[in-house]
């Protein structure tokens, strides 16, 4: 080929390459950083009878330096459904909504207890910006959005607190559960064997200021809220489920004699439920095997916990008054709710599906019914730096 | 022309990414939850049986792709509607295949871009590399795969922390006959579609074993397709596995490890994206090598025009939405198993005929 033909493709190619460049980088979905709202939290209300109102944290990114995350920002909006509350937010809002961050939903107990939280979940999964590893939890203020106009004690941003708060508490106190949104999906649909479980916050007065505080967990039926259990409650309720990871138990140091400033402290460093279940052709049989290990770090009472008779005498009031409170704890769950938040349904439908398939129309008949065999077992691997 | 060869690991490797291409982003939802397992090894074994089929095939003919066998077993004319049948079978997968990739590029990222210019784009692409030929193509995939596997292998470990094995419970819960409905869907949406190769066969040196190349692509693959499954359902569990659309980028989704680690879905998205590239191209290469015998046209960038364009216009109006997509499947299973059994066990018992009568002689 000749010389100036060559060169005239090579040219061509050049200007179709820059022409190229320059009209596809850039997307139709081009959105700064700066014209986005980052959404961390929800809070879902009712406003009147037809209307949802929403309230959201959103972080302010031009307030970003090195001390603090940002300030948060509050928006509320009305619409009918999920959806349409949030496009209505556009109405008073230059930015653009970005929820790809969000990381708690806040529903308020009347909603969840009249309606259900299943339709206001619907958006959240469904849609692609949410992640499926929000943290719904519920308030048990008269509204939710009084969760985010409180102040928080660490951080500023209210949901990101709430969501590390949740988060860490399975190893420390051990007072609540947390639950994803797609594990709530999967509670709300399939089988439906297990019963929901939701952590619940509440607001709380500290040093004058209201604070958020995580309490307890709320129980539902399908997914209608019915009550709540209270923290310590819940620290029980952990053990059935083999959820815990850390925690402190309190007991008496002498059974007969209960000054309660004589308690001890349990500190629990590791802990391992082993679950089963006997059935035998009328009542169930929850049986629960507990082996905890545990650090005592706190003797009220004037005891020589070096000799091996006082923790002989502690392990056993420890053994037993463990079983009593965690036996009430479960009966008051079967009389006052009457749902399988156990798992004890989970667990026999996976290892006895025919079993299964025969109890569950009757399913909380059986859970009221049911039986409970509480095994303990304290291992007091050291006692602090004192005798 | 110089023929393309291709070395029997470049098979192999564009056969690999051709089965898992578009399962990336996948991974389960086929009708029986859990025991999907079971249903994938199933359609393993009749895969392997059909295989088998398409090697022989290909032994019988050595060096001569599947236009030129048709026309040797069964004469021009019967040979050339064959050709036909098959290329609209190839042009076809390509379009379900363009469509679903910019329909889940527009419902995951881009929603607000619209997907006729995407799919023009992707288009461009592919057939940019369908231009370049098979042996491109292979060394393409030969770097591809590698890099495909090493993504999966990433998201894997680090989702390790979030499954649960009893996610896989209760084992064989539905019946036998929805476990075979479901290994018939996994048969001809993955292992069956390997029928395509048959137009490559003339790339297959003569000394390497057409067996070989098949049955490792098949068993590594479902190697593939096992572990993503395992993943979606260990991390997800059944509901939410039977109702995401797709249910392996969801999984990923969930991934947040030390609180920064998150977000690694885009990688998955990454990998559905060059799946879906290298199975477009093949398929084009597929429909252009079969219409330019057909047509006998020289130019193969003509054909190779004519075939991308008439896939884009398809592909914009044979689906309303990615619902009928979805429910395609239901049919498209059932209307494919001619091109994927009929036709090729027809050219095998023609091809066993002929090559016994020459023995004979």
């Amino acid at each position: 080929m000749k010389i100036g033909v060559i060169a005239i493709k090579r040219l061509v190619g050049i200007l179709l390459i820059l022409i190229l460049c320059t009209l596809l980088s850039g997307c139709w979905n081009y959105r700064g950083l700066n014209k986005l709202s980052i959404v961390t939290g929800v809070a879902v209300d009712r406003k009147d009878d037809n209307n949802y109102q929403l309230t959201m944290e959103t972080v302010d990114l031009t307030a970003a330096s090195k001390e603090s995350a940002g300030k948060s920002q509050i928006i509320q909006s009305e619409g009918k459904t999920m959806f349409e509350a949030i496009r209505n937010a556009k109405k008073r809002v230059t930015k653009k909504l970005y929820f790809s961050d969000m990381k708690v939903l806040v529903v308020s107990n009347q909603i969840a207890r009249e309606e259900g939280i299943k339709s206001i979940l619907d958006f959240f999964m469904r849609d692609a910006e949410p992640r499926e590893t929000v943290i719904p939890i519920i308030s048990q203020e008269k509204t939710a959005k009084e969760i985010f106009a409180a102040s928080g004690v660490d951080a500023k941003i209210i949901s990101e607190e709430l969501q590390k708060m949740i988060d860490k508490d399975s190893e420390t106190t051990a007072s609540t559960r947390k639950i994803a949104n797609y594990q709530v999906f999967n509670m709300l649909q399939g089988e439906k064997e297990m019963s929901l479980v939701m952590p619940a916050v509440h607001l709380v007065l500290n040093n004058e200021k209201k604070v958020v505080e995580v309490n307890g967990i709320a129980i539902f039926k399908a997914d209608k809220l019915k009550g709540y259990l209270s923290p310590e409650d819940t620290h029980y309720y952990l053990f059935t489920v083999d959820e815990v990871k850390g925690g402190i138990l309190t007991f008496p140091s002498n059974e007969k004699n209960q000054k309660w400033y004589d308690d001890l402290s349990f500190e629990i460093a590791k802990n391992k439920t082993k679950r089963s279940y006997s059935y035998d052709g009328n009542r169930l049989k929850f049986i629960l095997d507990i082996k905890t290990t545990a650090v005592l770090d706190e003797v009220g009472a004037d005891i020589d916990v070096i000799k091996k008779e006082n923790i002989e005498k502690i392990k056993s009031t420890a053994d037993r008054v463990f079983t009593d409170r965690l036996e009430s704890v479960i009966k008051k769950e079967q009389i006052e709710f009457g749902c399988d938040i156990f798992g004890i349904g989970t667990m026999i439908h996976k290892s006895n599906p025919l079993l299964w398939s025969q109890l569950k129309e009757n399913w909380e008949y059986y859970i009221q019914t049911m039986e409970v065999e509480v095994r303990p077992e304290f291992l007091i691997i050291n006692t602090g730096l004192e005798k | 022309m110089q023929k393309a060869m291709m070395s029997m690991r470049q098979n192999i490797c564009i056969m690999v990414l051709f089965l898992v291409g578009s399962s990336a982003i996948m991974g389960g939802s086929w009708g029986v939850g859990q025991d999907a397992w079971i249903a994938l090894l199933i359609a393993l074994g009749f895969g392997s049986i059909i295989v088998l089929v398409y090697a022989r095939i290909i032994h019988l003919y050595p060096e001569m792709d599947l236009c030129d066998i048709a026309q040797a077993v069964f004469g021009k004319i019967i040979g050339k509607v064959i050709i036909v049948l098959m290329s609209w079978y190839a042009i076809h997968l390509g379009v379900i295949l363009l469509r679903l990739l910019s329909e889940f590029i527009n419902i995951v990222a881009l929603q607000e871009t619209p997907q006729l210019p995407m799919m023009i784009i992707i288009l461009a692409v592919t057939g940019y590399i369908a231009f370049s030929g098979i042996e491109t193509l292979g060394r393409l995939a030969i770097i591809a795969l590698p890099l495909y596997l090493f993504i999966n292998l990433y998201t894997m470990t680090l989702s390790v922390t979030d499954i649960k094995f009893s996610n896989l419970l209760p084992i064989m819960e539905h019946s036998f006959n929805a476990l075979l409905m479901a290994s018939l869907k996994i048969f001809t949406t993955t292992f069956a579609g390997t029928v395509i190769f048959l137009f490559f066969a003339d790339g297959v040196k003569k000394k390497n074993n057409p067996y070989k190349i098949y049955l490792y692509s098949i068993f590594i693959s479902a190697l593939l397709l096992l572990a993503i499954f395992f993943l979606s359902v260990m991390v997800l569990g059944v509901p939410m596995l039977e109702k995401e659309y797709f249910p392996f980028y969801t999984a990923v989704r969930t991934i947040n490890m030390g609180e920064f680690l998150s977000r690694i879905e885009l990688m998955i998205f990454y990998n559905f994206l060059l799946g879906s590239i290298v199975k477009i191209s093949v398929c084009l290469l597929a429909a252009e090598k079969g219409l330019q015998k057909v047509f006998n046209i020289k130019n193969k960038g003509q054909v190779l025009a004519i075939v991308s364009f008439f896939i884009l216009i398809v592909g914009m109006f044979e689906f309303d939405s990615v619902i009928e997509i979805f429910n395609f499947t239901e049919f498209y299973q059932y209307y494919v198993l001619p091109f994927q059994i009929v036709i090729p066990i027809l050219l095998w018992i023609g091809a066993e005929m002929k090559m016994g009568r020459r023995r004979s002689r």
